[in-house]
């Protein structure tokens, strides 16, 4: 599965999140491209409030 | 003459800048942000929680501010320098705390990991503000290492406890050619104002007005006594004595 498909049925939006994929950021322009494998470690992030 | 604060290639005017934690919500956050006028919010980086949808914090914070995304979670260097290349991905500028913690019960910030944390990014181009614990051989390594200012801590995050490491303070404020951004522990608008006071360049409070009864006020109030702080200390404090000195002479009648 391609990661957009993967976070479009998450119902992740581009605009608030970051995704870390075995840790490489790979920007919203590259999404569609990008294969999910097993064993692929996928790291969403986004914005909260605070720090520790 | 306007009073404004050069640092990481941008210019502030108000000198409060405010952590987004810890707020009832973020409605209230973005409201606080505004009657204060703060400048600059600091945030954090998390993982996506799936099963509870939070709102997305940007969406409150008024535009026009300055992001400040800290590297809060890291244990060390390697950590946050991930967390900064993340949270500038992102889109958020180059700004960038530098949070290393692993202490759980103080939150003392690690100085050591900090420092090589900065050296990374202040090469990569981010404009780093490392959050430390005071020490002027620390901070003149932070200067070497390209850091945008320097971040004492006054006391315990979350504290309330005021300006406890005041003299280690006083002592970068006068030794290190920085802007010195006192950060964790400020309780009180007259804590703020004392920072000010010393010459502190800015402050960042957080729980003290996330947590107050009434957000909202007390980050105009926060703001206000940093106003006053930073006035007192552009119009020259005058120096304080061991004995009293009448305001005005005798005048010469009572027999004297």
């Amino acid at each position: 599965m391609d990661l957009e498909t993967y976070l479009r049925s998450k119902g992740v939006r581009k605009e608030e999140v970051v995704v870390e994929l075995n840790l490489e950021i790979i920007e919203p322009e590259r999404w569609k491209e990008t294969k999910l494998k097993e064993n692929d470690n996928l790291e969403i992030l986004r914005f909260m409030g605070g720090g520790r | 003459m306007r009073d404004i604060l050069t640092v990481g290639g941008l210019e502030i005017e108000n000198r409060l800048i405010i952590g987004t934690g810890k707020f009832p919500n973020y409605r209230i956050m973005e409201e606080a942000i505004r009657r204060s006028g703060a400048q600059v919010v600091t945030i954090a980086l998390r993982r996506m929680d799936f099963d509870s949808r939070e709102e997305n914090i940007l969406n409150y914070i008024p535009k026009g501010c300055i992001l400040m995304p800290n590297t809060s979670g890291a244990r060390n260097a390697e950590e946050a320098v991930r967390i900064a290349r993340i949270a500038r991905a992102a889109g958020c500028g180059n700004w960038v705390k530098i949070e290393v913690i692993t202490d759980q019960r103080y939150l003392m910030p690690d100085n050591e990991e900090t420092i090589k944390a900065t050296y990374t990014l202040a090469k990569e181009g981010f404009a780093v503000f490392p959050y430390m614990n005071p020490d002027l051989i620390v901070a003149k390594r932070l200067v070497e290492a390209g850091a945008a200012a320097v971040m004492p801590l006054g006391s315990p995050i979350g504290s309330n406890r005021g300006l406890k490491t005041k003299e280690m303070i006083r002592i970068l404020i006068h030794e290190v050619e920085l802007p010195i951004i006192v950060d964790a522990g400020i309780g009180r608008p007259s804590e703020a104002a004392e920072a000010m006071e010393m010459g502190a360049a800015a402050v960042l409070v957080n729980t003290a007005i996330a947590t107050a009864r009434d957000p909202v006020s007390m980050a105009q109030a926060f703001s206000m006594g940093v106003r006053a702080g930073r006035m007192a200390y552009l119009a020259g404090l005058a120096s304080t004595k061991e004995f009293a000195e009448a305001s005005s002479p005798l005048t010469g009648f009572l027999g004297r």
